[in-house]
């Protein structure tokens, strides 16, 4: 069983009176595929954001690579080898393709506080490399409000692999595709994680992407983890089943 | 610059009392001023930086029907009358115009487009009224003042205090008791539910606005008697406002109205205590306030 | 394509610095002063525009820097007894460092919140300035600013503002094209996004705030030195709105635009004050005329002309 490079314990979060986490401990190998699964109103956005610093939990703790991270911005989270894309496809509309990924790789590589370098000239082949690499290699100098929603989510994705993370985190990747898309979408991230030695925590509705690509599955339900193993377990859980056909305890 | 701190007074209750009254009645137009500013930002979320202007327009609205010299009361209601519909239509026609296409703008546009109209105001005024200083008249039997023991307070003041107290209970049956203010206040809280509107949200905001401009111009109308009527004007009037706003918090109606009588207490005794620090008082909370609580005393955080 | 607009770009600054550095020879001083006035307000344009443009930050209360940068040089040359040019150095440290403190609390807001707390700033500043009579000269401002000798004449000034103007525009160029200024606009459009890709957004926008505080102080002091007064009403409430003004003029998504803004601006108001005393009005005709018609200023009318 490989090490774990990411864990929280005992999780709480709580919005008024929701209680939007409730003692979630996770285990995060290293090199595993994650799907965190769950209906809608489960906790998913509200947990990945507990995870990647843009909320900061009520109590528990969360570690990444042995390093208490609780209550780190995200900032410093992105320096330390931790990606993440969100729900919403979050790109910078206002930047080119080409610049969308440089930034990242300035940022990276620490060089956001040069002021008289020309940004436009940095890190050029590494940003093609990686729009190549999700299949935008020629888009680099179009504007990224121009792009079509499949392409948004491959720049982000392309963004979040500036920082040769070690640990991404995707909130619905495949959100807002048509099903023949999804797949191969996932298979496709599942294919650079495995070039790249990268963890991936995501987010998903489609059972039949989760079913295809995932290592180990957690179920969450009104913020609690509920379930937590391999496909098979998960598929033939009672809990598991209870929850999605809608039954209220 | 004297930093001297008088503490004089506080042994002395005619003096305590006076001012007491003095800043309940500006406070009273104060709140007039900062209600129609909270609401207009509440619903549309701009920043009307003409505000002050348009109090200065129902200033001089009321002082051309009822002139320097006229003590009659009817064309004094007539002439608060005026100043309060004449803004409202000023300010409705106004925002149909030009604020429609700005709503989903940067915030800039807007800024400068109520900007422009402090421009064009200030230059009307002179146009039309001349650039000398004018006063009205207090109307016949409120001129004058009332003693009570040593106290001698002025009628019209104490008028002024009546009518903020009468004009924030209609506000208040308004904003809590008509549907048209659980729709105004569900607007203030929840900006989605504006789309649920649809189409009536333009009217809505043209109301708004030019409800909002109407407080200012009555407030306007009501100083007449009180204040010397220049160009100027708008100038403090909306710096006050703003301050009010910010520490009430912007958007909200107790906001206005606590804020109000908060700056209009501090100004009538600061004047008393420090003069010299008197004028910084305002900024200095309104600094605190931005930089500890943003959304102010009663506003919500976004 | 590009290689052709750069080549045309070069030319024009080319052209434009040719009469720059002999237009004194024609014109007299109320144009040298004219003149001064469009190197001034660019900078001050420029300055402003990386906090709003770039940035994306609106502060109400910028004028706030101009009027301490003029401030701090009268009062250092007047009251302090400081040679003009040394005063001239240190007016836009003084406003650098003011600006680091407001920025200190303005970058952790947004919006009305961020503009307003500027705005209460500025009313601070103003009101001191306005009741500390010994120091300031309170509503009369102070007067008798000038070089003393040969570099206070017109022309000397004149070329002292070119020179200053145009070796801070190049910084502020090179800044906005830089990984900084990239970060920044990133910061500007997804704050969010930026967090997320390690940009510390607090700290973008606080050295953003410096720099624009630094060098509009320096435009405010070289203003005094060219107006030889200061006057209070430099940093009232409405004062703010003018590099907001220009730089919406002229078109607030480029560098070059608020530069032709101010340039426009200054000879506009020029233009109004000597042959109408509502000139007010005229200008606030015009700013709602191009809000409404022209909202990427001219330059990004022109820009979106040449697309279509």
């Amino acid at each position: 069983m490989s090490e774990s490079i990411f864990s929280t314990d005992a999780l709480h979060k709580r919005f008024g009176g929701l209680h939007a986490t409730n003692d979630v401990s996770l285990n995060i190998a290293r090199s595993e595929f994650r799907a965190i699964i769950g209906p809608n109103g489960a906790g998913k956005s509200t947990l990945f954001n507990l995870v990647t610093g843009f909320l900061r939990p009520d109590s528990g703790r969360i570690l990444f690579e042995g390093i208490d991270i609780t209550g780190k911005s995200p900032n410093r989270l992105f320096a330390g080898g931790l990606s993440r894309t969100f729900q919403i496809t979050s790109i910078f509309t206002n930047l080119s393709v080409l610049e969308n990924v440089q930034v990242a790789l300035l940022s990276h590589h620490r060089k956001l506080f040069h002021f008289l370098q020309r940004a436009d000239a940095q890190f050029l082949e590494p940003a093609h490399a990686l729009l190549a690499q999700v299949g935008l290699g020629g888009s680099a100098v179009r504007t990224a409000s121009m792009l079509s929603h499949g392409d948004r989510k491959k720049l982000e994705l392309a963004v979040a692999l500036a920082n040769r993370p070690k640990l991404l985190f995707l909130d619905e990747p495949t959100a807002g595709m048509a099903s023949n898309e999804r797949i191969e979408a996932i298979r496709m991230v599942r294919r650079i994680a495995g070039e790249r030695d990268l963890t991936v925590v995501f987010t998903e509705h489609d059972m039949q992407v989760v079913f295809e690509v995932a290592d180990r599955i957690s179920v969450l339900h009104q913020g609690r983890i509920i379930a937590d193993g391999p496909p098979d377990e998960i598929r033939g859980s009672k809990d598991v089943q209870r929850v999605y056909l809608g039954e209220t305890i | 610059m004297d930093f001297s701190i008088s503490l004089g007074w506080i042994s002395n209750p005619t003096v305590i009392a006076r001012q007491f009254i003095a800043g309940l009645s500006n406070g009273a137009l104060l709140f007039l001023v900062s209600a129609g500013l909270s609401l207009i930002f509440g619903v549309s979320r701009i920043i009307n930086f003409a505000h002050g202007a348009i109090y200065m327009l129902g200033a001089y609205l009321a002082f051309s029907v009822v002139g320097a010299a006229n003590r009659d009361p009817a064309t004094f209601v007539l002439a608060v009358a005026v100043a309060s519909v004449g803004s409202f239509i000023f300010g409705a026609l106004f925002e149909i115009a030009f604020l429609r296409r700005i709503y989903r703008s940067d915030q800039a546009y807007q800024l400068l487009v109520t900007f422009g109209l402090v421009l064009i105001l200030g230059d009307a005024v002179r146009l039309i009224w001349g650039r000398q200083e004018s006063m009205a008249l207090a109307p016949a039997g409120l001129e004058g003042i009332v003693r009570i023991g040593t106290l001698a307070l002025p009628i019209y003041r104490l008028m002024l205090i009546l009518i903020g107290a009468v004009v924030c209970l209609a506000l208040w049956f308004l904003l809590y008791k008509t549907r048209m203010g659980i729709l105004i206040r569900a607007a203030t809280v929840d900006r989605d539910m504006l789309r649920a509107l649809g189409t009536r949200t333009n009217w809505l905001f043209t109301l708004v606005f030019g409800f909002g401009a109407a407080l200012a111009g009555l407030a306007g109308g009501l100083s007449a008697p009180i204040i010397s009527i220049g160009p100027g004007l708008h100038s403090q009037v909306l710096i006050d406002a703003f301050a009010v706003v910010v520490i009430g918090g912007m958007g909200s109606f107790p906001g206005a109205l606590v804020g109000a009588f908060l700056l209009g207490q501090a100004n009538a005794f600061g004047v008393l205590a420090f003069p010299a620090l008197a004028m910084v008082l305002p900024f200095v909370v309104m600094t605190l306030v931005l930089m500890l609580r943003p959304h102010g005393l009663f506003g919500r955080p976004e | 394509m590009i290689q052709a607009g750069a080549a045309r770009t070069r030319l024009l600054l080319f052209a434009l610095t040719a009469i720059a550095l002999l237009a004194p020879l024609v014109i007299g001083p109320f144009w040298l002063f004219v003149g001064i006035e469009v190197f001034v307000y660019a900078l001050y344009a420029a300055s402003f525009n990386l906090l709003f443009g770039f940035g994306g930050m609106l502060p109400f209360g910028h004028a706030a820097f101009f009027g301490l940068g003029a401030y701090a040089l009268a009062i250092l040359l007047k009251k302090a007894g400081w040679h003009a040019l040394l005063a001239l150095a240190a007016a836009p440290l003084i406003c650098a460092v003011g600006a680091g403190l407001v920025a200190f609390f303005c970058v952790r807001l947004t919006g009305i919140y961020l503009g307003m707390l500027s705005f209460s700033f500025q009313m601070l500043l103003y009101t001191v300035i306005f009741k500390w009579y010994d120091l300031t000269g309170g509503d009369d401002g102070l007067a008798g600013i000038s070089i003393p000798g040969f570099m206070g004449q017109p022309m000397a000034l004149y070329y002292l503002a070119l020179l200053l103007v145009m070796v801070s525009l190049w910084p502020l160029w090179k800044l906005v094209n830089s990984p900084f200024g990239k970060a920044l606009q990133a910061v500007k459009n997804n704050p969010q996004k930026s967090l997320a890709i390690g940009i510390d957004t607090s700290l973008h926008r606080w050295i953003a705030f410096v720099v624009a505080g630094f060098f509009t102080g320096l435009a405010g002091a070289l203003f005094a030195l060219a107006n030889q007064s200061v006057f209070p009403g430099w940093l009232n409430w409405s004062a703010s709105a003018v590099p907001i003004i220009m730089a919406v003029l002229g078109g607030a998504h480029s560098f070059a635009g608020p530069l032709i803004g101010a340039a426009i601006f200054v000879l506009l108001q020029t233009w109004l004050t000597g042959h109408t005393e509502y000139w007010a009005l005229f200008l606030g005709i015009l700013i709602i005329g191009i809000v409404t018609v022209m909202p990427n200023g001219i330059l990004g009318y022109l820009k979106q002309d040449r697309h279509e």
